[in-house]
């Protein structure tokens, strides 16, 4: 009975339905971070887990090093095998002319991003998950950051210059090859990984910390700070997994429709409505780009819809008459 | 009809032949052994990772 009262409430575009979706999201959000960060003994004894689930990689931005952390984290795995320049070549190398590419990590991305795209931002990443929770403190929120539309692109570059070419080309120091995303601008290693284990102090301790310990933990509270101002700062300007994902979206099993026939702008009944696009904070225009590159698949747009014209799943749906918006004029990507 | 199921197996076709890409990758890079490699760094305390040092 109360279970029916609550559903009536949740009628299409309400704030009840919009409360409701994001109350989902953030139990799926932390049952998987609770699912792949399980190894409890790494909490009580300050170390890490040494299992073979470590072969495999989880979808989200989630550091390795984390005391809790079950799988490996793909940003971290793509630089080590690009810190192995001579990978291949000797041993075990069957195929010398590419020992570059990392097929493995390649594959698994792939895998990840052909089946959800940018999904795993949305539900899956722990680091997004922390920035969605800091988003909640009621302070002013600034909706549109100067250099918005360029700085977009930064994560491009961040993936290619740090992820890449860095880790490929170039040692630091005595230390002949390194992961510069990790060292240089990973907030996720130094909020799951460094601070949990420094202060349990198990294998490591708050006594190693120097000057890297410093830089890290001041981009670390730079982006907590902006993540209370502007809706996901690093998953909008700096995450290179988000910008892997990113390209899944078009081509991806999971996707979202727009039923013209439903759409109230896009049959011109009122050139008015934006629900959607004013209830998404990523910027995205669904109807204009069901998906755009930076969509990350929260379902803010479709409860905001009034007229429920926005659908998404991983087969598309055969009563969808009018799914043009999706398919045929409105695929060119618009980084809002 | 017939156009609806056209249009739907072209939106299967190309995701379904990316994961058998990625699935050739994945054996591909099994047989280099890319899969110790991420195991052998996972399983050691990444220093720089954490921000240690
Ligand atoms: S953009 Fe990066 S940090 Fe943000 S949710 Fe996606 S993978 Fe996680
Ligand atoms: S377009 Fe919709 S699903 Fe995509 S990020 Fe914006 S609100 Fe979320």
């Amino acid at each position: 009975m109360e279970q029916n009262v609550k559903k009536a409430k949740r009628k299409p575009g309400s704030k009840a339905l919009r409360n409701h979706v994001e109350r989902v999201r953030f139990i799926i959000q932390s049952l998987f971070f609770i699912l792949t960060n399980s190894f409890i003994t790494g909490f009580l004894k300050g170390t890490i887990y040494k299992g073979n689930l470590k072969y495999v990689c989880v979808p989200g931005l989630n550091c390795y090093s984390c005391p809790g952390a079950v799988g490996s984290c793909p940003i971290g795995a793509l630089q080590a095998i690009f810190n192995t320049p001579d990978f291949g070549k000797s041993g075990n190398g069957l195929y010398a002319p590419l020992y570059y590419i990392p097929f493995y990590l390649i594959g698994m991305l792939m895998v990840f991003g052909v089946i959800c795209g940018r999904l795993i931002c949305g539900l899956l990443c722990p680091f997004g998950l922390v920035q969605d929770l800091i988003y909640k403190i009621p302070l002013k929120k600034i909706k549109k950051v100067p250099g918005d539309k360029y700085l977009r692109y930064l994560k491009y570059v961040i993936l290619v210059v740090f992820v890449i070419l860095l880790p490929m080309l170039f040692g630091i120091g005595n230390v002949p090859y390194a992961p510069w995303f990790c060292k240089y601008i990973c907030p996720s290693g130094t909020l799951i990984g460094g601070i949990p284990l420094m202060t349990i102090g198990g294998d490591v301790s708050w006594a190693q910390a120097g000057n890297l310990t410093i830089l890290k933990l001041s981009i670390l509270f730079v982006l907590i700070v902006l993540s209370i101002f502007i809706y996901r700062p690093f998953c909008k300007y700096l995450c290179p997994l988000g910008a892997i994902y990113s390209f899944f979206n078009k081509v991806s099993f999971y996707k979202f429709y727009v039923d013209e026939s439903k759409c109230s702008r896009c049959n011109g009944k009122s050139s008015a409505c934006s629900a959607c696009k004013t209830a998404c904070r990523m910027g995205v225009d669904i109807v204009k780009t069901p998906n755009a590159l930076e969509c990350i698949r929260c379902g803010d747009c479709k409860a905001a819809c009034p007229n429920s014209a926005i659908v998404s799943g991983f087969k598309p749906n055969p009563n969808l008459k009018k799914d043009k918006g999706a398919f045929n004029k409105a695929e060119t990507t618009n980084i809002n | 009809m017939k156009n609806s199921n056209t249009k739907r197996i072209a939106r299967y076709l190309v995701p379904s032949l990316l994961i058998a890409v990625a699935a050739v990758f994945i054996y591909v890079g099994i047989a280099r052994g890319e899969h110790d490699q991420v195991l052998n760094k996972a399983i050691a305390i990444c220093m720089e990772c954490i921000g240690i040092g």
